[in-house]
């Protein structure tokens, strides 16, 4: 019993589905920022937590590394590292929402550039960026190159 | 999942995690140094360079317009500051609306925009940004009629404008 819980746990296929899901977001994330990183300055600055001088450098430099990161994944290339960039960035968007929250500050998420259409933020944006970020741990510890380009290249499941 | 396979996976991770980083840092370099109107690195030399950067596409007033048409009875003033500097001191009728909570006096705000009077943010002064994220947020939530008071509220007590203090 418990060895096909722990197969059905570590099933590549799950982390097949978390991976191509997570990918598929990381893109999305970074286009959507990508296209407009003056709003997305503007997010940042609301969050009140990073000095003036680093706004606009992470304004245009975090959504590339976002969708990098997304197309790791999706395609399959550089996997472990793609997930690994992927939780740490998730782990540090889980802080500043944390924060924000605690501070009582009303302001738009940002997860997805600066669309009008998100609220500001709330809880479930915490609890959406921990699944993301279990999603990321998963894909790290037990995915196994399904459907991946690291396949091609010939290396050796570990 | 033994303790080898776990360092080894660690290992290859990191490796590959440092160029994929690298990998974005120089596409988001590259693509900002070629498109039109790609953001500046640090801005002005100003010491609100994000303000200029990223507000500079608000409507701003001048004291006298707004002392104008404050005596026209045709303006609200909105007070992106804290309730304790509100409380201390506030231009004639403001209303307060911190910046950290707007959604308080949204529909205060919202009614009175529809009402077609017209509403000026301000905080200390030029050099604050909270007017102006103010005037953002409330774009966002459909009242784009906002103006921001240039010199704010030491540039009215400056010119010896009438002040109220307290609550509203």
């Amino acid at each position: 019993m418990s060895t096909k819980l722990s197969s059905w746990i570590t099933s590549p296929l799950v982390s097949l589905v978390f991976r191509l899901f997570l990918g598929f977001v990381f893109v999305y994330a970074g286009v959507m920022k990508a296209s407009d990183p003056q709003g997305f300055a503007n997010i940042l600055c609301s969050y009140r937590l990073l000095p003036e001088w680093m706004i606009n450098p992470v304004a245009i430099l975090l959504p590339w590394v976002e969708i990098v990161v997304g197309v790791s994944l999706f395609v399959g290339i550089w996997i472990r590292g793609g997930a690994l960039v992927a939780s740490s960035m998730l782990t540090v968007f889980a802080f500043v929402i944390g924060i924000s929250l605690a501070r009582g500050l009303e302001i738009d998420c940002g997860c997805f550039g600066a669309t009008n259409c998100e609220d500001s933020i709330t809880w479930f944006f915490l609890v959406r960026d921990t699944l993301f970020l279990a999603m990321g741990a998963y894909v790290f510890l037990f995915d196994q190159r399904i459907a991946a380009l690291d396949r091609v290249f010939g290396k050796q499941v570990k | 999942m033994r303790k080898e396979m776990i360092i080894s996976r660690i290992r290859e991770g990191i490796g590959h995690a440092v160029l994929l980083i690298i990998l974005g840092l120089l596409l988001g370099t590259g693509v900002n140094a070629i498109r039109p109107g790609g953001l500046s690195w640090i801005g002005s030399q100003s010491s609100s360079p994000v303000a200029v950067d990223t507000f500079q596409d608000l409507r701003k007033i001048s004291l006298d317009e707004a002392w104008s048409l404050y005596l026209d009875g045709k303006v609200v003033f909105l007070d992106a500051r804290e309730h304790s500097w509100f409380q201390e001191g506030h231009l004639p009728g403001a209303l307060n609306v911190p910046v950290g909570d707007v959604k308080a006096g949204l529909k205060k705000v919202q009614s009175l925009d529809k009402r077609g009077l017209n509403l000026i943010a301000y905080c200390d002064g030029n050099e604050c940004s909270v007017a102006a994220e103010l005037a953002r947020s409330l774009e966002r939530y459909g009242v784009r009629s906002v103006k921001i008071l240039v010199d704010g509220w030491f540039g009215w007590i400056g010119a010896g404008y009438y002040v109220e203090k307290g609550e509203m």
